[in-house]
């Protein structure tokens, strides 16, 4: 095989590798549906499990990049998207690993508006990701980041409304540091998906 | 890599900023280490402060000698990552004796020994992969200290966990509760970076393997 065939063949296996990232983002957040609405199957090894995987997939990626002699996708993007793309699940461990513990004290808090907004953005990411890899046009591309960017709007609007509820005089202190907490959290995974949607756009406008 | 470059190539320069760098993270933790031993008397901040400040001009050397200094061995991208990501140890535990000292009231009698533990723990092993660079280990050397700096990281997170789990029970005040909390993600956050910087190494060693 030549080099060029060669070069665009371990871009392929690094493609492949970052959308088997953000299927198992995909995942985690919609164990986390789950473990919000209390169905059955979620647990928290649920969640350990997708992080523990989404890492050997980032291990497997940076092993492909750092033995990659000529790739069409710089180095530093595609770490970039690794590293945005495993702190999902890993944040959604987080929310789980809190939510878990403190379970009685948000009882009645809603979070599935939040949830909402994590699986769309997820959704997206895995999108744009098929879109890099069947090399969709820079304008669908640049569609669907802008579909993120609304993404991340409505969940910051969500989180000030959230976060705004708990500062009413008399609202119990240690339920409020509580919440925001797990809010923020929450928030924090679409802000992930809104940094991979926008490597995804600079990959794309340097191949154009 | 032919003889002419390797006559000009300054690596030891670097080694040796990176490995000091290092070793002020180590310092830094250390000072910490002694505040929190004698809870009552007043900290004083100089000694974080010199810790980062001392960082922060290795950092800035770092920078200056990527710019007219030819590197052989490592990649300039690698070197300013990895000097970034130690910086940031001594600067977050200064943030964490800032914010002791500021709620010292409040949490003065609490004991941090297990988070401590951890902190050295992960300080030890980052000086030791970084002073490992100039050895040019093999990458399954350097995996096994990141898996113990992964593991310590693990251990990090757990520990937040439970504390958590007791700052959220309702046995403490709310102002109690957003100070530990606070000064506890802190400390998470130094084992962190330590991990990142663990990280840097290993992919470091990695591409040269």
């Amino acid at each position: 095989m030549f080099s060029l065939q060669r070069a665009l063949g371990q871009d392929a296996e690094i493609l492949g590798l970052l959308e088997s990232c953000a299927v198992e983002a995909c995942e985690s957040v919609t164990a986390l549906n789950k473990l919000v609405t209390h169905t059955n199957g979620a647990n928290l090894k649920t969640f350990e499990a997708a992080r523990k995987k989404e890492k050997a997939l980032l291990e497997t990626l940076g092993a492909t990049v750092s033995h990659a002699l000529v790739l069409a996708m710089e180095r530093e993007d595609i770490e970039a998207l690794g590293d945005a793309l495993y702190r999902v699940p890993k944040t959604v461990d987080n929310f789980a690993h809190r939510y878990v513990i403190c379970a009685g004290q948000v009882n009645g808090v809603d979070f599935s508006r939040q949830i909402g907004l994590m699986e769309r953005g997820c959704s997206t990411v895995a999108k744009m990701i098929r879109g890099l890899r069947d090399r969709l046009g820079i304008g669908d591309l640049k569609q669907l980041n802008d579909n993120m960017q609304k993404i991340e709007n409505d969940a910051d609007d969500l989180m000030l409304e959230m976060i705004g509820a708990l500062y009413v005089p008399g609202f119990p202190t240690l339920k409020a540091v509580i919440i925001k907490d797990l809010v923020e959290l929450n928030e924090k995974v679409v802000d992930r998906c809104r940094d991979a949607g926008n490597v995804i756009v600079r990959v794309a406008l340097k191949n154009t | 890599m032919f003889t002419v470059q390797k006559i000009f190539s300054k690596d030891d320069k670097f080694y040796e900023l990176l490995e000091a760098s290092a070793e002020e993270s180590r310092n830094s933790v250390q000072a910490l280490n002694r505040v929190l031993a004698h809870p009552d008397k007043i900290p004083s901040l100089t000694e974080f402060h010199q810790s980062k400040e001392a960082d922060k001009r290795i950092t800035e050397q770092i920078s200056e000698a990527l710019i007219d200094t030819f590197v052989a061995d490592l990649e300039r991208e690698d070197i300013e990552a990895l000097s970034e990501v130690l910086y940031k140890i001594p600067k977050t535990v200064e943030k964490f004796a800032e914010r002791f000292i500021v709620s010292a009231r409040i949490v003065r009698q609490v004991k941090f020994n297990a988070h401590m533990a951890l902190l050295e723990t992960a300080t030890n092993t980052v000086t030791e992969m970084v002073k490992q660079l100039r050895k040019k280990p093999t990458i399954e050397f350097i995996k096994g200290m990141n898996a113990k700096l992964q593991k310590t990281e693990a251990e990090a997170d757990d520990l937040i966990i439970s504390v958590l789990q007791d700052l959220y029970s309702g046995k403490h005040d709310g102002t109690t509760v957003l100070a530990l909390k606070d000064l506890y993600e802190l400390l998470e956050k130094v084992i962190d970076r330590c991990r990142d910087a663990g990280n840097v190494v290993t992919h470091i060693v990695l591409k040269s393997s």
